[in-house]
């Protein structure tokens, strides 16, 4: 692994990041307030997107620029192509980066289509575990 | 009207089969943009007769089989996976190759491609569990 501190960094940021999430989804909760359902889909891509580049420069050395998530996807497909011979622990996160990508960040952040509110909470909620994941394969322990 | 519903799923599932095995052969011939977009087309189809199965209701365009999909999964961890698979599929094999022609790296585009079979064999598993 590369670069240990900065990408411990990284995971503690993308941590804040998701923490201000949930603080907006509570709030857009407690108010029906879609807005702030959009905003906490905003803080929620933007952990998710720091939290791959984080695990992407922890496998490789390679800093990803912070706001090109098309570079950091195409850099995930060529690891998945490079590891594909090894134990594929990457195929899934490419997966998953795609459905957040699409759903949270395309649909809700980019369009402002939060409907049905309830999946995108949804949504929302179980980027926590991938997060989570992309740590436990950079190799970061939990209390970065 | 359940035997006329497993038919249907059946035809569905079928109809994935078909254009699965027509991308192959238009692959073979070296034509990685179409053969993208067709398996794009297969897991379309596999993903509406997944959906029909479990609600007994088909989808219709893509963004009823996307919004469908996350609501199975959401109510359905073991159908999760498949939603990931259902969107890399969007990206890579019909908005990135075949609306943009960028199908690389090509060496990684056709494995994907042939990898759709394991694709539409888990959605047929979900729709029989």
């Amino acid at each position: 692994m590369f670069e240990g501190q900065k990408v411990a960094g990284m995971f503690a940021e993308a941590h804040g990041l998701y923490a201000e999430a949930v603080n907006y989804l509570d709030e857009a909760d407690k108010l029906w307030n879609r807005e702030l359902l959009r905003k906490s889909a905003g803080k929620t891509w933007a952990a998710a997107l720091l939290a791959t580049n984080a695990l992407i420069l922890a496998r490789t050395g390679v800093a990803m620029p912070p706001d090109d998530e098309n570079a950091t996807y195409n850099c995930l497909m060529h690891l998945v192509w490079d590891d594909r011979s090894k134990n594929q622990d990457l195929r899934p996160v490419k997966g998953r980066y795609a459905t957040i990508s699409g759903d949270i960040y395309e649909t809700a952040v980019c369009e402002g289509n939060v409907e049905p509110p309830y999946l995108l909470i949804h949504d929302i909620r179980e980027t926590k575990g991938y997060i989570e994941r992309a740590q436990r394969l950079a190799g970061v322990q939990d209390d970065a | 009207m359940q035997d006329q519903n497993s038919e249907r799923v059946a035809a569905v599932f079928a109809d994935a089969w078909t254009l699965y095995g027509d991308a192959i052969d238009v692959l073979e011939l070296g034509k990685l943009r179409l053969a993208a977009e067709g398996t794009w087309g297969a897991v379309k189809r596999a993903t509406d007769a997944l959906i029909l199965a479990r609600t007994g209701r088909e989808p219709g365009g893509t963004g009823q089989t996307s919004g469908r999909l996350r609501t199975l999964s959401s109510q359905n961890p073991d159908v999760a996976e498949l939603r990931d698979g259902f969107r890399e599929a969007i990206r890579d094999l019909h908005g990135k190759c075949f609306y943009l022609g960028i199908c690389d790296p090509p060496e990684l585009v056709g494995p994907v491609i042939r990898a759709t079979a394991d694709y539409i064999r888990d959605a047929i598993a979900l729709a029989e569990s």
